[in-house]
């Protein structure tokens, strides 16, 4: 993505964010829109000389400026692993953090193996998960006493 | 004040304590020894391990990474040639051309005598300056405080990332949602979207795991980041001895990249990443043999390593004086001591000052913990580090920020709301937006807000109610610093065009 292409897009988003919060303001009291009002004022008036700045001759210049190495990325794993987050996150609602975090850590790690068809690469990352998954469990609700999530149709049936 | 230093070192002393010391300093050198790991990483990984804890035993484990964190950070950068955390940069440029000649064993005790050199004198900085800093902060009223909250963000618009209409931008951002949530004067729910578990704002030690962690598991993913071949040596005998003298010998590039280090961490937002690189700059322009720098000399480890965990004492400053993180790791802090049910400021000096010394002695205890821990198992532990794979390693950072983020409240909708703020955080690097600005704008908001429309309700004697933010000589103090850093930039710009035109 060039860095004129960059700016234009962060200040739509950011500038839509910003719309989307002033079309919420619906203050009770004199004091609560004081602080946010002049925020919303000042991004919006940033994002706008951001997207003006774009357009001008200096956009070129920071273009030309850009030394960003060009290194092989892996957009689709990445999305992948995005969406797995979701999912992990979903599942701990229902089935608890130990299961989901097996399940989808597993997963994951398998994703993003070299050689996914090997037996011992499935193995590895069932080993690896449950035993990291084990070890998180102990350390933090057996001796920390920390609280995991736990999964709201496990906790119903068990 | 001798008597609270003396409470603070006893208090350290317990085997309980030094447990802990040693436990977070070993941690937070694993966690900096793996490149891409950041220190604001580890210590928001580390957060839920304290939990449960008492909030001296809280801080004394944090402080400890946080310190070990740092350190960590040099044995990548000496035996992989890639800095473990942003903090180390410079530390490769001499680092590792040793490490290649087969001096990896003078390399890495180098690091470690200047980085527990510049640990220790970055927290007698924090030790004997914040008491006097705190007394001038308890003046503060309204006004200044709401100035402060401006200072914090142009500074940090403008020293930590490369565009500042980028960075005050983000900075912004990071105020605007800030206030989502009850207003702090006034109690108006605001923009929650009709969502409940909003109207207490966003939980910010939530929002700092999301925005610092999952941006680095999601680019780690995106890069393909592949475990690198590290660079062995073997031990010899004499050589602690040698590089001991050799370090002590020039104690000029020590101490100035100490002050260096703490100077850079006591302005809000800027951290070891600055500080490291500074310092070699400095060096390398007060060595008679400036040429020298980069080919392997141990001057160029000493003042980076020096530099940058000075930042880790110095950027402690003003979190406890103003309430204001002097470096990103330091927001994570901030955030710990809010849970801890402490407020950061002056306050502390006052109200908990048993705590607030214990913490600052334990981060000197953690210095010297590094020294054997370094020299003894750094080589180790770096070789173990540099082999996990992104495989195991990325959804391993995401089990620890799922169970960061959920402790907290017990509540699912914070893992969620985690979830979100890292993806968002990615997006929003990859659009120009570096995290530092945002989340320091998250934790200034709330300071800013409650100090304006403190200042405007006070402001109501005058025909202007505003008047009230310029009548106080200590506000213009700040008003001309907020200028300075505003401008601060611009001048880095025009500066080469006013020497080109002398000459």
């Amino acid at each position: 993505m060039s860095v004129r292409t960059r700016d234009r897009l962060g200040a739509l988003l950011l500038l839509g964010f910003v719309g989307v919060l002033w079309v919420q303001r619906d203050y009770l009291t004199p004091f609560g829109g004081i602080f946010p009002d002049r925020v919303m004022i000042i991004l919006a008036a940033l994002l706008l000389l951001d997207l003006v700045l774009s357009f001008t001759p200096y956009a070129s210049l920071k273009e030309e400026k850009s030394e960003e190495k060009r290194i092989k990325t892996y957009p689709v794993k990445m999305a992948v692993v995005t969406v797995s987050l979701f999912l992990w996150v979903g599942l701990i609602k229902y089935f608890g953090f130990a299961l989901s975090s097996i399940v989808v850590f597993t997963g994951i790690s398998w994703y993003l193996a070299d050689k996914r068809r090997k037996i011992k690469t499935v193995v590895n990352s069932i080993l690896v998960a449950v035993a990291l998954t084990l070890l998180i469990v102990v350390v933090f609700e057996k001796i920390l006493l920390v609280p995991l999530p736990k999964g709201e149709l496990l906790s119903r049936h068990l | 004040m001798l008597h609270y230093i003396v409470e603070g070192l006893l208090n350290v002393l317990t085997v309980k304590n030094l447990l802990l010391v040693f436990a977070g300093t070993v941690s937070g050198m694993i966690v900096g020894a793996m490149p891409g790991l950041t220190a604001v990483m580890a210590l928001a990984l580390l957060v839920p391990f304290t939990y449960t804890m008492d909030p001296t035993s809280g801080l004394v484990t944090l402080g400890a990474v946080y310190m070990g964190c740092i350190y960590g950070g040099a044995f990548s950068a000496i035996l992989i040639n890639t800095p473990g955390t942003p903090s180390s940069i410079g530390t490769t440029f001499d680092g590792y051309p040793m490490a290649k000649k087969g001096q990896g064993e003078e390399a890495i005790i180098t690091a470690t005598l200047a980085s527990v050199f510049g640990g220790i004198v970055g927290v007698l900085a924090l030790i004997f300056l914040s008491p006097p800093l705190a007394e001038v902060a308890l003046k503060f009223g309204p006004a200044e405080y709401f100035w402060i909250g401006v200072f914090g963000l142009t500074i940090v618009s403008s020293l930590v990332t490369g565009s500042f209409l980028k960075g005050i931008t983000g900075a912004a951002l990071g105020v605007l949602i800030s206030t989502i949530g009850i207003a702090p004067i006034g109690g108006d729910v605001r923009f929650t979207f009709g969502l409940p578990s909003l109207q207490g704002g966003v939980e910010l030690i939530v929002a700092l795991i999301g925005l610092f962690c999952i941006p680095e598991v999601l680019n780690m993913v995106l890069k393909d980041v592949r475990p690198q071949e590290v660079v062995d040596y073997k031990k010899k005998k004499g050589v602690f001895m040698k590089v001991f003298k050799y370090v002590f010998s020039r104690p000029g590039n020590l101490i100035r990249s100490s002050i260096i280090g703490t100077v850079v961490g006591i302005l809000p937002g800027a951290g070891g990443n600055i500080a490291n690189l500074v310092a070699y700059n400095e060096a390398k322009r007060a060595s008679k043999e400036p040429e020298r720098f980069g080919t392997g000399i141990p001057d160029g480890i000493v003042a980076t390593e020096a530099a940058n965990n000075a930042v880790v004492g110095g950027g402690i400053i003003p979190l406890v004086t103003l309430g204001i993180p002097g470096a990103p790791p330091d927001a994570i802090l901030y955030g710990v001591l809010m849970l801890q049910g402490l407020r950061p400021g002056a306050e502390l000096f006052k109200e908990r000052a048993d705590i607030t010394y214990t913490f600052m002695i334990s981060l000197a205890v953690a210095a010297i913990v590094m020294m054997p821990v370094g020299i003894f198992g750094g080589r180790l532990l770096t070789r173990f580090v540099s082999k996990v794979p992104t495989r195991f390693l990325a959804p391993g950072i995401v089990m620890f920020t799922i169970i960061g983020s959920y402790a907290i409240r017990n509540n699912f909708m914070d893992v969620l709301l985690m979830l979100l703020f890292g993806v968002l955080g990615f997006g929003l690097r990859r659009l120009g937006y570096h995290p530092a600005p945002i989340v320091l704008g998250l934790i200034l908001g709330p300071i800013m807000e409650t100090g304006l429309v403190q200042a405007y309700l006070i402001g109501q004697k005058y025909t202007v109610p505003w008047k009230i933010l310029f009548v106080n000589p200590l506000s213009w103090v700040i008003i001309v610093l907020c200028i300075l850093s505003f401008l601060w930039p611009y001048y880095g710009k025009i500066k080469p065009l006013f020497q080109t035109n002398k000459r």
